[in-house]
């Protein structure tokens, strides 16, 4: 009796997966149909999502971000430059995002990895970096005209299933304010070099450089997606596969909007839509930077240890 | 961090071959190590790519794929020492996760002189200060060699007991490997 009853579930298994994959659309709109999505959520659910801010010691900043299974990696390297000098009192952050080989079954070796994730940059590059008020390049800045620090943000994607730009944005987030900036040493020669930790107290060292990259805001995303007449909060990479178009939202931490993006698709999204996307951006912002503050908090209790 | 892609056809400009064939790619983040130039860490990626296909090479049936391709690609996040190493046990375990046959789970290990001490998995800095280095790949349960490089000056008996030692390295790792694969499958029985 038993070993029926388990056949009879194994073949459930199968014929549920076969259908997933046949019928794609009908197997989604059942679920829709209930009320809930093919992994128990709610339509208007966001994943659980877990910030490990200073996960890599040998990188001078950085954090790990998971959003479902969604998984990125961003860290910060930093070096000391002259400014630019139409721009004395600056510090430069260069941006790069990376998708791993192994991150979605979509990639293709021979592929560039940046292709897919241009829009990906564009949209990192539009929130930290436009308006010049989100991170403030004059805190980089050592010695007016002759020292600036140079923070290279590089991000990479372990795991892409959905909602890359919000993990993405949170991560940059994260492993910029987790960075701390080591102390300067002007040496004999006019040089400027960063002062080892033991050298902490030592005589050469520039008067009041800054030891964190100032961020004038915290913009953080939030994806939906459009489905029909369903809007799907935080999508999967299926979900978003499905659904004919995705609109991605920032807004800062006064939930003022920074950024809106819908590329383009089938289905056109009306003002109340919108409105919809935003409002569940702007709790989403609220439940994101308390896991922020916590985590940065931790990791730098950890980074004290050391 | 290791993926494992395939079996897919082989590209034909690579000419026929009667049994399957391994493509390993490395990347490490830029973050991973503190390094000069770009052109250094390519050279590290194509050297820790062909260490990598070397040691794994031996271990999967590939006779059993003709004209097929497997692109193992492996991420570096952060370079703590033994990179070669770790990397090559890691890329085993996710060749054995995708279902690919193996003879054998490969790990491997490294074992440095320093200071006429051997020391099982360096950190980075005692890799830096060692005199010499034995980096040891092997399936444990029969007790073959896939690859090995021996750097540095080493005597008789003591690159002997540095293989013991790697050896038995070895075989404490293939069995973690092997129990996190036995939990990685049975979360997915459940899951699923």
């Amino acid at each position: 009796m038993a070993s029926t009853s388990t056949t009879a579930t194994v073949a459930d298994d199968v014929e549920a997966e076969a259908f997933k994959r046949l019928y794609p659309e009908q197997f989604f709109d059942r679920f829709l149909g209930e009320g809930v999505r093919p992994d128990g959520r709610p339509l208007g659910r966001a994943r659980a999502v877990t910030i490990g801010a200073g996960a890599i010691t040998s990188a001078d900043g950085s954090a790990l971000v998971k959003v479902g299974r969604t998984s990125v990696l961003a860290g910060v390297r930093l070096e000391l430059i002259r400014p630019d000098e139409t721009t004395p009192g600056q510090g430069q952050l260069a941006l790069n995002v990376e998708l791993a080989p192994f991150s979605s079954p979509d990639y293709r070796p021979g592929r560039s990895a940046t292709d897919a994730v241009s829009g990906v940059v564009e949209k990192l590059q539009a929130a930290l970096l436009s308006g010049k008020d989100t991170v403030l390049l004059n805190t980089l800045c050592v010695a007016e005209g002759k020292a600036a620090w140079k923070a290279q943000l590089d991000v990479y994607v372990l795991d892409a299933d959905g909602c890359v730009t919000d993990a993405v944005l949170l991560a940059s987030i994260a492993a910029l304010r987790n960075t701390r900036l080591p102390l300067v040493r002007n040496t004999k020669e006019g040089n400027y070099v960063p002062a080892r930790r033991a050298e902490e107290g030592a005589a050469g060292l520039v008067e009041g450089c800054p030891r964190s990259v100032g961020l004038g805001r915290c913009p953080l995303a939030l994806t939906c997606c459009l489905y029909k007449q369903h809007v799907l909060v935080d999508p999967t990479a299926d979900e978003e596969r499905l659904a004919e178009c995705a609109v991605t939202v920032v807004v800062d931490q006064g939930g003022r909007l920074q950024g809106v993006y819908k590329a383009g698709g089938k289905v056109l999204a009306d003002a109340a839509t919108l409105l919809k996307c935003t409002e569940a951006a702007r709790l989403r912002h609220k439940e994101l930077s308390g896991l922020l503050e916590q985590s940065l908090q931790m990791g730098a209790e950890a980074a004290a240890e050391r | 961090m290791v993926g494992v892609f395939g079996p897919r056809q082989s590209e034909v400009k690579l000419g026929f071959t009667d049994t399957g064939r391994l493509n390993c790619e490395v990347r490490y983040t830029s973050f991973a190590a503190a390094r000069a130039s770009k052109a250094e860490q390519g050279q590290a990626e194509a050297a820790a790519a062909q260490a990598l296909s070397q040691a794994l090479e031996a271990s999967a049936q590939l006779e059993r794929f003709p004209k097929a391709v497997f692109d193992v690609s492996a991420m570096v996040l952060e370079a703590g020492g033994a990179d070669a190493a770790v990397l090559v046990t890691a890329a085993s375990a996710a060749l054995a996760d995708a279902g690919v046959e193996l003879h054998d789970l490969v790990s491997a290990v490294q074992v440095v002189k320093c200071g006429g001490q051997l020391l099982l998995d360096p950190s980075l800095e005692e890799g830096g200060a060692a005199e010499g280095s034995l980096l040891l790949a092997a399936m444990a349960s029969t007790g073959e060699v896939t690859h090995m490089e021996v750097r540095g000056r080493w005597g008789d008996g003591e690159l002997r007991e540095g293989l013991e030692l790697a050896l038995g390295g070895c075989g404490q790792l293939r069995g973690a490997v092997r129990e996190a694969l036995l939990a990685g499958m049975e979360e997915r029985a459940g899951g699923a």
